[in-house]
């Protein structure tokens, strides 16, 4: 049974009676499912002593009547509020607060495993409800652009924070950056076939992976590393596979399929035990990426939304959880790998490549 | 009125249906005109991914339809010792998600076994063979339960004349089961081929998205729309409808001819 019976609502108490589903039918009701909800109209006074009233009797016939020509306006707004409160949040007295509310957090795949102990934690502290939905960053954007929806994007690269900013996706300027990413070479434990440097992808006997340039962020920056060092003709024939994502990129090296990738160096943390990372000659990086977060435009509440980047952001609990999955939190130490890299920014797909790629063929 | 009741809900339903099919194309066609292109339009690629997966699923379908005839025919005509066993297999790529039938195949590649298999067919991991071999892998269970089906409802009397007149088994099977079958069969290599042309799961898993090489239609709608590109995204996806209806109508034909 559900009391409503405060100073709040004046001199009237109201009193919601939960009753069972047989005599759903029987009375003025509202309710869902298998519980009926009779609102019964009374004096303050008598709730406030405890009195047992119309308990077991019903509403029938005049007594509806009655029951609904006695609601004045103020009890009514008062019952609409009360109804409101119930039915919309579940929980009486939780609506506005700011407490028990959701988020729609649209978010690449690729920090999934940071993400799930960060989100738990934001969770029990804030009592807000985070509804991830993970997956490739542009498909993200896609989703959101169809379904115009999202109150937190983050992608794993500035790049799709440029498009989605471009189709008035995104709020321009809310983007905070979580992680800096270094171009690397990644090889299966052990390194089978020696690679080095980057030139070792061209050899004939290796086998390469890559993300697909044209989806998969990681791709990109792989390639442009190639065209501006001049080894796009040599290694893109050695590529066996371009994989759809950043973690199946990652996979490939994990489970042995090919002697080498294009991946980030957050990939040895993810798997310290199957892959090694092979720094990339420092002056052959031309640009380190970052992951940002940002508010679409579709947010629904901008403050709740920010409240929550900052948690994944700056709570000392997360900044741990971010430090023990290898990303690296600070410019200055990702510089270190590339000084001479610029950091985020659009790299175009130049046209030879698809030459390159229609001769492999 | 109370005896129409039934069929009225029917037509309903199938009103309802078509309304809301029609809407979705509409919002497709919509949603054709208010995006814009991300990159410029490159016809080779679309025309590449047509061909390629007309062909990897059309092989796909004749390959496993090949296979459920024999298969098909001796689980609908012997009874044997492991029978529901080896039917609840068959149909388990069906069951579990092609992603999982995709790493299970990757895996299985890694194994000596399956090492040996590419040493002697050529390369299958993230090769065109690998899309044809994860669609067969996907379809084969529905190709098998297809063809016993057909085999179920033609007239084993005629088979059982035919040996009292003096043909072998095979004689028997040639002359008259398939011939009686043949009409079943057409249907099942259509709905077969249907469905291999929309693998995804396990094509990607095995053969990777590499352009110009691994990439089918459904990898090209995944890959275009995963690069935010919903104008190609949609062309991609309107090709897909026409292929798919296509098909269809073949199958439509194929079963309505000599009614």
């Amino acid at each position: 049974m559900i009391e409503y019976g405060s100073d709040a609502l004046g001199f009237t108490g109201l009193r919601v009676i939960e009753q069972p589903a047989r005599e759903f039918w029987s009375g003025w009701h509202a309710g869902f499912g298998s519980t009926g909800l009779r609102v019964i109209e009374q004096p303050a006074r008598s709730v406030y002593k405890g009195m047992k009233i119309e308990k077991g009797k019903s509403f029938r016939g005049m007594r509806i009547k009655r029951a609904v020509k006695g609601l004045s306006p103020k009890i009514f707004l008062a019952t609409l509020l009360a109804m409101h409160g119930f039915f919309l949040t579940g929980t009486a007295g939780k609506v506005g607060t700011g407490f028990g509310e959701e988020i729609y957090f649209f978010c690449g795949a690729a920090v999934r495993v940071p993400m799930d102990e960060i989100i738990p934690n934001y969770e029990k502290e804030s009592g807000n409800k985070v509804n991830v939905i993970y997956s490739g960053s542009g498909t993200l954007l896609a989703q959101m652009e169809l379904s115009k929806r999202g109150d937190v994007y983050l992608c794993g690269s500035p790049d799709y924070v440029i498009i989605g900013e471009k189709k008035g996706l995104l709020i321009p300027g809310s983007e905070k950056i979580i992680s800096y990413l270094v171009p690397a070479i990644i090889v299966p434990k052990g390194n089978p076939k020696n690679i080095r440097k980057l030139e070792d992808l061209g050899r004939p006997d290796v086998r390469v992976g890559m993300g697909n340039p044209e989806a998969v962020c990681l791709g990109l920056y792989g390639l442009e590393i190639l065209d501006k060092n001049n080894l796009m003709e040599k290694v893109l024939p050695q590529v066996v596979v371009f994989a759809k994502s950043c973690e199946d990129t990652a996979t490939l090296a994990v489970l042995n399929k090919v002697d080498a990738i294009l991946g980030w160096d957050v990939f040895e943390s993810w798997n310290p035990d199957r892959v090694r990372w092979i720094k990339i000659n420092p002056a052959q990086i031309v640009r380190i990426s970052y992951i940002p977060v940002a508010v679409p435009v579709f947010v629904r509440n901008r403050r709740l939304a920010e409240e929550f980047i900052d948690y994944v952001i700056n709570n000392p609990e997360s900044k741990k959880i971010w430090r023990k999955y290898g990303h690296i939190r600070d410019m200055k130490k990702a510089k270190k790998y590339a000084p001479r890299a610029s950091v985020g920014g659009v790299y175009e797909i130049p046209s030879r490549y698809w030459d390159i790629l229609k001769k492999a063929k | 009125m109370k005896n129409k009741f039934f069929p009225g809900v029917g037509f309903f339903v199938l009103l309802a249906a078509m309304v809301i099919f029609l809407l979705a194309m509409a919002g497709i066609v919509y949603q054709l005109f208010v995006s814009s292109p991300q990159r410029a339009f490159n016809l080779d690629r679309i025309i590449f991914a047509v061909k390629l997966s007309l062909i990897t699923s059309g092989t796909a379908a004749f390959l496993s339809i090949l296979l459920a005839i024999p298969s098909g025919y001796v689980l609908s005509r012997y009874n044997f010792f492991g029978k529901k066993i080896v039917e609840a297999v068959l149909l388990l790529p069906m069951v579990i998600s092609p992603t999982a039938m995709g790493a299970i195949l990757l895996i299985f590649f890694n194994t000596p076994a399956g090492k040996l298999i590419e040493k002697i067919f050529g390369p299958i991991v993230f090769d065109v063979r690998g899309i044809i071999l994860a669609q067969v892998v996907i379809v084969f269970g529905l190709a098998v339960t297809l063809v016993k089906t057909v085999f179920d409802y033609t007239e084993k009397e005629y088979e059982d004349i035919a040996r009292t007149l003096g043909a072998t088994e095979n004689q028997m099977f040639l002359r008259i089961s398939l011939p009686m079958a043949k009409k079943g069969i057409l249907v099942a290599i259509i709905l077969v081929w249907a469905r291999a042309l929309g693998e995804f799961g396990a094509t990607v898993t095995l053969a990777g998205a590499t352009t110009f090489k691994t990439e089918t239609l459904p990898v090209a709608i995944f890959l275009s729309l995963a690069s935010a590109d919903v104008h190609l995204t949609i062309i991609y996806i309107i090709l897909s409808l026409a292929m798919a209806g296509a098909i269809l109508f073949l199958l439509k034909v194929s079963t309505e001819r000599r009614h």
